[in-house]
């Protein structure tokens, strides 16, 4: 019985990077809560893709997604021993990640900081249907556009989205549905016009 | 939803997979890792949190359980002797001697015993009972907001008591608050 879980696992004493890179989120989440910085730099490079592109497509703005990723990454690190390996460690992780980018919006709001200048990415390709997808993107309500970020860019699943979102699974598919349709109605006028 | 819509919808989540990643930018984990490995965290005891979490609820039950004893234990002697002594008094009331009259002063501690007070001032507190002819004193029964200053008054009396003057022993015993300051046979 153990024999199996034991070859499935890493070994508690690994002597490189290879074997890292084969251990699972929730091993390596154990060993960086022991403080093994090397396990939470190989998680930093599987997720800051991920996450990067969470945060941009919620924030809008490629500095914003940046420090969201950024202070995302080391609250992770500074909270690592709370994680609980019952959940995934993904879930966790975006989480995290997304509160800090609703933390943005929330600023932004207040201080009214303008749209316009933010919406279209730098890195985006200037190919024009993804240029129209990204701004139809960013006239969404940020909560429509998070679910719409998460389920079909990021291709989290409903249940994965509901903990990362923090609302239940019926409301992601709701907001999924709507934004969907309203993404369809933009590209839509895009395209007329 | 129509099977048009369901499609379109399918289509668009498609290309939102294909065309909405973007990447980190290059110096991002860098940036990371660096500070990361500024703030070495202490490796976590494991053993220790459930070890800290046992000791504080061990200290607190301890805790619990001391001041409950404290409490309990004076309240509990206060309304046993105020219930004996009412006991007694209604004994005596009927002349009769109680059968456990003697035994109860036990929960009675010697400091709280005044003797010698004189039985002149001691009439002024409250009208001496009759008691059974070996009873060598009363029982006084104080409210528990006039417990010191009664037994200052008594021990300042017995320290001024004349030669020769009749004097008895009085045990004092704390009672509810709301109760009436009374002599009771022992």
């Amino acid at each position: 019985m153990a024999l199996p879980r034991l070859l499935a696992a890493p070994a508690a004493t690994y002597d490189g990077r290879m074997r890292l890179q084969d251990a699972s989120d929730e091993w390596l989440a154990k060993r960086a809560a022991r403080g093994d910085a090397d396990a939470f730099e190989q998680l930093v490079l599987r997720y800051q893709d991920r996450l990067y592109t969470l945060a941009l497509r919620v924030t809008l703005s490629e500095p914003d997604a940046r420090d969201c990723v950024q202070e995302g990454l080391i609250s992770a690190w500074r909270a690592i021993d709370r994680f609980r390996g019952d959940a995934r460690f993904s879930t966790w992780i975006y989480r995290i990640v997304l509160r800090k980018a609703y933390d943005v919006l929330d600023r932004r709001k207040r201080t009214a900081e303008p749209m316009e200048e933010i919406v279209i990415a730098s890195s985006d390709r200037p190919a024009d249907d993804r240029l129209d997808l990204i701004a139809a993107l960013a006239t969404l309500e940020p909560e429509f556009r998070a679910a719409v970020v998460a389920c079909d860019i990021i291709g989290m699943s409903m249940d994965e989205a509901a903990a990362a979102l923090e609302v239940p699974a019926g409301t992601v598919k709701s907001r999924l549905h709507r934004g969907r349709s309203r993404l369809a109605v933009e590209l839509e006028a895009h395209r007329a016009s | 939803m129509t099977e048009n819509g369901h499609t379109d919808h399918e289509q668009l989540s498609r290309r939102l997979h294909e065309q909405g990643q973007a990447q980190a930018p290059p110096g991002l984990a860098g940036d990371v890792m660096r500070q990361v490995r500024a703030e070495p965290r202490r490796p976590q005891r494991a053993w220790l949190r459930p070890v800290a979490l046992c000791a504080t609820v061990a200290v607190l039950l301890l805790a619990g359980i001391a001041g409950l004893t404290r409490v309990g234990g004076g309240s509990g002697q206060s309304s046993l002797a105020g219930s004996a002594a009412e006991t007694r008094s209604a004994g005596s009331a009927t002349g009769l001697p109680q059968k456990n009259q003697l035994a109860s002063p036990d929960a009675v501690s010697p400091e709280r015993r005044v003797a010698g007070v004189p039985a002149d001032k001691l009439a002024t507190l409250s009208p001496l009972p009759f008691c059974a002819a070996q009873a060598q004193g009363y029982a006084l029964r104080v409210p528990a907001g006039r417990y010191a200053a009664v037994s200052r008054q008594l021990q300042a009396w017995a320290a001024a008591r004349p030669t020769g003057a009749a004097a008895y022993d009085v045990q004092i015993r704390r009672a509810a608050a709301s109760a009436q300051l009374a002599l009771t046979c022992p």
